[in-house]
């Protein structure tokens, strides 16, 4: 028994090392911890740099082989995912083990998208309504605010950066509730505002961003 | 709606909790989710952006009602409301001009049927695996759709001989400035085609946001993909429109590749008119129903042409023809029905449908890179018990 479970080792430690990738400076030998951990760090690189943009189905649902998912990673990459040089071996690990060609794909979960229940989700979460009570607001400090404290992020005229994404027009700003909470607690690499701004700070700040003109009309 | 972001990490809680229960069956016993007053639940295969399929059982009707529609994003939805909807038309002569919803629902109204189908829908049928949104069968629907003719806005803004391509592009802006908007084109004979239409309302309701309110373009015959939601301008032009989403994707091998071979750009062409496909909506794979007669059903497109007839085959016997019925409109799908004495065992049924053209059902749709426009034969199987 001991034999086998010896031999079984060994052979999970063999097929480690030629089925791992030998992305820079980790050398050739890889052992499965390593490997482990890689696809650990992998799977916080996805977290923090992903999700930003989409929800994690997107990802979770494919099943792509090595070459595929290096190529949506340099596809991503080159869109503005932030995701750094030397976290992309981690990144792909994760990818790779996770989501290759040869894992089964779980059943997808169902819901309704439209009728009574979502509409009272989304009664509950706000609407232009509710924009137009916290005001009357004072753009010319929810500008200020913005460049002072959003733009090194989200870009200068609001259209995404290198690690904000788009806020022109976007739903978000129909939420004051969860938008103000986004702006105290932080979310992913966004940091905490709370000791920075005050409640009509970030009246101030969702007013002046409600009012940017779309893109296309600049 | 869809969720917002910032209740992402609320959803993404709800999502993990309810797959986990989900993941646990094996085979989903069928709810009788087809028909109305009944659960309207959709497929979700991605939350933010919301891309959500509706299950063939839900597909047995001639309309498929709003609540059921397939919805596709590639960057979710924008704020509606903020200020008034505006619609800009420039490249023309003298002026641009710009339309409010007031202004568009002026003009003439004309209420056109027609089946939207995602060009990716079939994507997880394709061997070996391609990226992209996993749809199965789902990515399709057929409404009315009721707008202004783009050739009548178009007439109005001053068309030249040179202009040979309409721009459009949609309020929904990418994540950030490296993303690529989605800036695509039609060219201008299906720009005038007299069913391209602005569509305001779908299947007799304001457009709903989720599905491009409060307009998006309707191009019957065309794949999804030319069916800009959420659309904000429009811009007549003597070129294609430049960037990613109409230059590089949305494209196909000219000609049969096999999965590992590179395609120039040059040998590939747009995804444009849909091919000839069927769905089988009834028994779904996995139902189970009670031995008697029966019947097996399902709708049925095509792009250009008709359905001119649909086959079906149980347990491996011939191909014989299913009955045809409902209405009849060239860029809506068909109905199908095929009764049968249903005998107690397991069964398997497959469908295949052909198009005046002459174009049928191959076994299996040649592969490409993308994962478009599958349309291979489809079976489902069954059980059914005593009576």
């Amino acid at each position: 028994m001991k034999a086998l479970a010896l031999g079984i080792a060994a052979l999970l430690a063999l097929t480690a090392t030629y089925s791992s990738s030998s992305p820079v400076g980790r050398g050739q030998e890889t052992s499965a911890e390593e490997r482990e951990e890689a696809v650990a760090r992998g799977s916080l690189v996805h977290r923090n740099n992903c999700l930003m943009c989409h929800s994690s189905e997107l990802v979770e649902s494919q099943r792509l082989t090595k070459a595929q998912w290096e190529a949506e990673v340099a596809k991503m990459v080159g869109w503005g995912a932030p995701v750094a040089k030397e976290e992309e071996a981690d990144l792909l690990a994760f990818l790779t083990t996770s989501f290759g060609s040869d894992r089964p794909i779980p059943a997808p979960i169902r819901r309704p998208v439209a009728g009574p229940e979502t509409d009272r989700e989304d009664a509950a979460v706000g609407s232009v309504r509710d924009l137009r009570e916290l005001e009357p607001a004072d753009l010319g400090r929810g500008a200020k605010l913005f460049a002072t404290h959003c733009a090194s992020c989200h870009g200068p005229t609001a259209l995404g950066g290198d690690v904000g994404t788009n806020l022109v027009e976007k739903p978000i700003l129909l939420r004051p509730k969860v938008f103000r909470e986004v702006v105290r607690k932080g979310r992913n690499k966004m940091p905490s505002f709370e000791s920075v701004l005050n409640n009509s700070g970030e009246i101030d700040l969702l007013a002046w961003l409600a009012r940017l003109p779309d893109a296309a009309s600049r | 709606m869809t969720s917002p972001m910032g209740h992402e990490a609320n959803r993404r809680q709800w999502f993990r909790m309810t797959a986990a229960g989900v993941a646990a069956l094996t085979v989903r016993e069928s709810v009788a989710d087809d028909g109305p007053g009944v659960a309207s639940e959709l497929i979700i295969r991605g939350g933010e952006p919301l891309n959500a399929e509706t299950p063939a059982g839900a597909l047995t009707t001639w309309i498929t009602p709003n609540r059921l529609f397939f919805v596709r994003s590639h960057f979710g939805p924008p704020a509606i409301g903020l200020r008034p909807w505006k619609l800009g038309v420039t490249g023309t002569a003298p002026t641009p001009l710009e339309f409010g919803l007031g202004d568009l629902a002026k003009l003439e109204q004309v209420t056109v049927p027609a089946v939207l189908q995602c060009s990716g829908n079939g994507r997880a049928k394709f061997s070996p695996t391609v990226p992209g949104v996993g749809w199965a069968c789902g990515a399709v629907g057929n409404a009315e759709w009721t707008g202004v003719r783009l050739a009548d806005l178009l007439k109005d803004a001053g068309l030249t001989d040179r202009v040979k391509h309409v721009h459009f592009l949609g309020a929904d802006g990418p994540p950030n400035p490296k993303t690529p908007s989605f800036l695509r084109s039609l060219p201008i004979d299906r720009a005038m085609a007299p069913a391209t239409l602005l569509a305001l309302k779908m299947n007799g309701e304001p457009l709903p946001v989720l599905h491009g309110g409060p307009i998006r373009l309707v191009v019957p015959g065309w794949a999804g993909n030319h069916w800009m939601k959420w659309l904000r301008s429009i811009r007549l032009s003597s070129e294609e429109a430049p960037g990613f989403y109409q230059r590089t994707g949305y494209r196909m091998p000219r000609a049969t590749t096999p999965p590992d071979a590179t395609v120039k750009p040059e040998d590939t062409v747009p995804v444009t008119s849909l091919n000839v496909k069927s769905l089988i909506a009834g028994p779904v794979e996995g139902q189970r129903l009670k031995a008697g007669e029966a019947e097996i059903r399902g709708v049925a497109w095509t792009g250009g042409g008709r359905v001119a007839k649909v086959e079906v085959a149980i347990d491996g016997r011939p191909w014989t023809p299913a009955e045809l019925h409902g209405p009849d409109h060239e860029g809506a799908w068909r109905l199908w029905r095929f009764s049968w004495k249903a005998t107690p065992g397991r069964h398997v049924v497959r469908a295949r449908a052909a198009d005046t053209s002459g174009a049928v059902q191959p076994e299996k749709t040649a592969w490409n890179k993308s994962g478009y426009l599958w349309n291979g034969i489809e079976s489902s199987n069954f059980e059914v018990t005593d009576a």
